[in-house]
């Protein structure tokens, strides 16, 4: 495998002494060779997750607990100067707003040139020629590549973007969100290209998407998360075949479907919890349809129930416990 | 519905709105001809009492804009709107005042369209002062009413709250809420659930369901979204660049698109399903961000089936099946 999470803990300082529980002992691993998606709405924690396999994180972050083994080396001990040298050339990143990331006074391949020199040592004309294959293999035509960003539109800015973050040949893509922003004719492409890539190079990418559309179609594997924790875990087709928690249950029934069949779609009510307190028994009970009295006061373990698809919810509570 | 369900309430005959950029320094230094950006340009169309008619497209289609235009936020540069038979893109001013109360807007961000100091039941008891001279019982009884009807309940519970201190999902019920206090015959909802997290956006959508089956109210729901559209409207307009391209049945043009740019849509909408594997429709993207047509179909060069015709006629939006139109040659020329 290529990355294993265990246990991650991670806090955010508030004003006032005040924390908040962003991560609360997460477990992912990530094998090679596939696209895990990280589903659940705003506040649920997947970007934090995303940010500290990097340790990109604002000031106020606190990894608590946990390992994130990259390799069977633990990222969040090693000193900044190591992770500097996985950073980009091994594990990369793409997000939503990456595409405004372009220095607006330099060309674009000038730009992905310099990181090219910086990380490699190779010289100028070298690299000038690996960022404009790595611009053409994105499909921008090759009479562009010497524009500055102005110049592009946004979905040519961030298919730069992934130019920029794959222009290493890293072993792991994170890609939060990178088609957000975008037109869905756009969008499409977008995860057309990730998808080639990984499938061409055999290497991981982490998807964070709010979109559980989005993911149904890029993904091999989705964990969906709520309030800083992985709720359930499976293959693609057996997620949303048959998902378990009843929070990715409720989740779908959400999603309008352009080929839907008309039927209402359900609402969730109430809000997540606020992670700044400490909460008893499960996170989820407070919305959840099928709560019953254990769910108040014993906090659910990922449960395996045999498959490769564990649901972090009493109801696959092994008997015997 | 309400008795006269299925009688037109909005009808814009050519409306077009142009503006005029403003240029740099220097290029106004230099002179020589501006550039009008022909935000909408040609569209007619009519939305009934108690109809849902969503306005897919995407961004810069024009479809903010039309929203507007239709509500008189902005005047049309040409052409006509008319509410109920009048036509409100001739009159003052002053006589178009009168008119306001019945068209009301929804806007998408519900974190900037409610004033911060105002506590929710100001928020939502201000259009029925400035238009109704009520008692203060009643004023009281009419907002909590409507907060009730919009699903926040109990209405004691929200009315001295400040928007700071509700999630989006409320804040945008409260939006919906001022929007219809004062009974509109038509609302403009301009991307409403686009910055809410899907488990609050779907609720959104059923109230809106319900309030139009509840009101009879006409609403024109604008959406980037194809699969939303679908699940709200009765119809569907597309629009691109400026122009409706195809309009009819929300079923009907979600699953069989006659015009070549909204098959190209929906070849790329993501979908959950397991059984079927979309086909995609392969567009030139880089030659569709740079070229403005000057004649002919704006699509003409994103479009798989280009006719000469296409490079030289703007193609009119006509009925190609009962209630289903398409501006494409496609269906029109004799090929």
């Amino acid at each position: 495998m290529t990355l294993d999470i265990r246990d991650l803990r991670l806090d955010y300082a508030l004003p006032g002494g005040l924390s908040v529980r962003a991560l609360d002992g997460v477990d992912l691993r990530i094998d090679d060779d596939e696209i895990v998606g990280l589903v659940g709405e705003s506040g649920c924690g997947k970007s934090t997750l995303a940010y500290s396999i990097l340790r990109v994180l604002p000031e106020n972050a606190d990894i608590v607990e946990g390992r994130i083994l990259y390799r069977n080396r633990d990222l969040i001990g090693l000193s900044e100067g190591r992770m500097r040298n996985i950073r980009w050339s091994k594990i990369s990143m793409v997000f939503q707003s990456s595409m405004n990331a372009f220095s607006p006074v330099h060309r674009i391949v000038d730009q992905l040139a310099a990181v090219h020199m910086a990380h490699t040592g190779s010289d100028k004309r070298a690299a000038l020629k690996v960022a404009e294959k790595a611009l053409t293999r994105m499909g921008i035509p090759a009479s562009r590549t010497w524009s500055y960003p102005h110049e592009f539109s946004g979905g040519m800015r961030q298919r730069a973007a992934i130019a920029l973050a794959l222009l290493l040949d890293p072993e792991i893509l994170i890609a939060d969100e990178p088609t957000t922003a975008l037109d869905v004719v756009i969008q499409d492409r977008i995860l057309q290209i990730i998808q080639d890539w990984q499938r061409e190079s055999g290497r991981s990418v982490i998807f964070v998407s709010h979109d559980m559309a989005v993911v149904a179609e890029i993904c091999d594997r989705i964990a969906v998360m709520y309030a800083g924790l992985v709720v359930e875990l499976a293959d693609k087709v057996d997620l949303l075949k048959e998902p378990r928690h009843p929070y990715t249950q409720a989740l779908l029934d959400c999603v309008p479907n352009v080929k839907g069949r008309g039927s209402r779609l359900q609402s969730l009510s109430g809000s997540p919890p606020d992670l700044r307190q400490r909460h008893e028994g499960c996170l989820f009970r407070p919305r959840c349809a099928k709560a019953f009295a254990d769910c108040a006061t014993v906090k659910p373990d990922l449960f395996e129930v045999g498959d490769r698809h564990p649901a972090r919810c009493l109801l696959y509570r092994p008997e015997a416990s | 519905m309400t008795p006269e369900a299925g009688s037109t309430v909005v009808r814009a005959v050519g409306v077009r709105k142009h503006f005029r950029p403003n240029r740099g320094i220097v290029a106004s230094l230099l002179g020589g001809k501006a550039d009008i950006v022909r935000a909408v340009e040609d569209v007619s169309l009519e939305i009934r009492r108690g109809e849902i008619l969503s306005l897919v497209g995407e961004s810069g289609s024009g479809k903010t804009t039309l929203g507007e235009v239709l509500t008189l936020l902005q005047r049309p540069t040409a052409g006509n709107i008319f509410l109920d038979g009048t036509d409100l893109s001739r009159l003052k001013p002053g006589k178009l005042r009168s008119h306001r109360r019945r068209m009301q807007v929804v806007f998408q961000d519900p974190y900037q369209s409610l004033d911060p100091r105002m506590t929710i039941y100001r928020a939502v008891a201000e259009p029925l002062q400035v238009n109704e001279h009520l008692q203060k019982e009643e004023l009281y009884t009419r907002v909590a009413n409507m907060l009730e009807g919009v699903g926040l309940s109990p209405a004691e519970a929200f009315l001295y709250k400040y928007p700071r201190e509700l999630s989006g999902g409320q804040r945008q019920r409260v939006a919906i809420a001022r929007a219809l206090i004062l009974d509109p015959d038509f609302v403009v909802a301009d991307e409403p659930v686009s910055m809410l997290d899907v488990s609050v956006a779907s609720g959104i959508l059923n109230l809106m369901l319900d309030l139009r089956a509840r009101l009879g109210t006409a609403f024109l729901f604008i959406t980037h979204d194809l699969a939303v559209a679908r699940y709200i409207s009765d119809r569907i307009a597309i629009m691109y660049r400026g122009r409706i391209v195809e309009i009819g049945p929300a079923v009907v043009v979600t699953q069989h698109p006659i015009h070549p740019y909204t098959q190209l849509l929906l070849s790329a909408v993501p979908a959950i399903d397991l059984t079927t594997r979309r086909e995609r429709v392969v567009s030139d993207l880089e030659t569709a961000d740079r070229e403005h047509a000057v004649r002919g179909c704006s699509f003409q060069f994103r479009c798989p089936f280009v006719y000469d015709q296409c490079r030289g006629t703007v193609p009119s939006l006509l009925e190609v099946e009962p209630a289903h139109s398409a501006a494409c040659f496609k269906y029109s020329a004799p090929a």
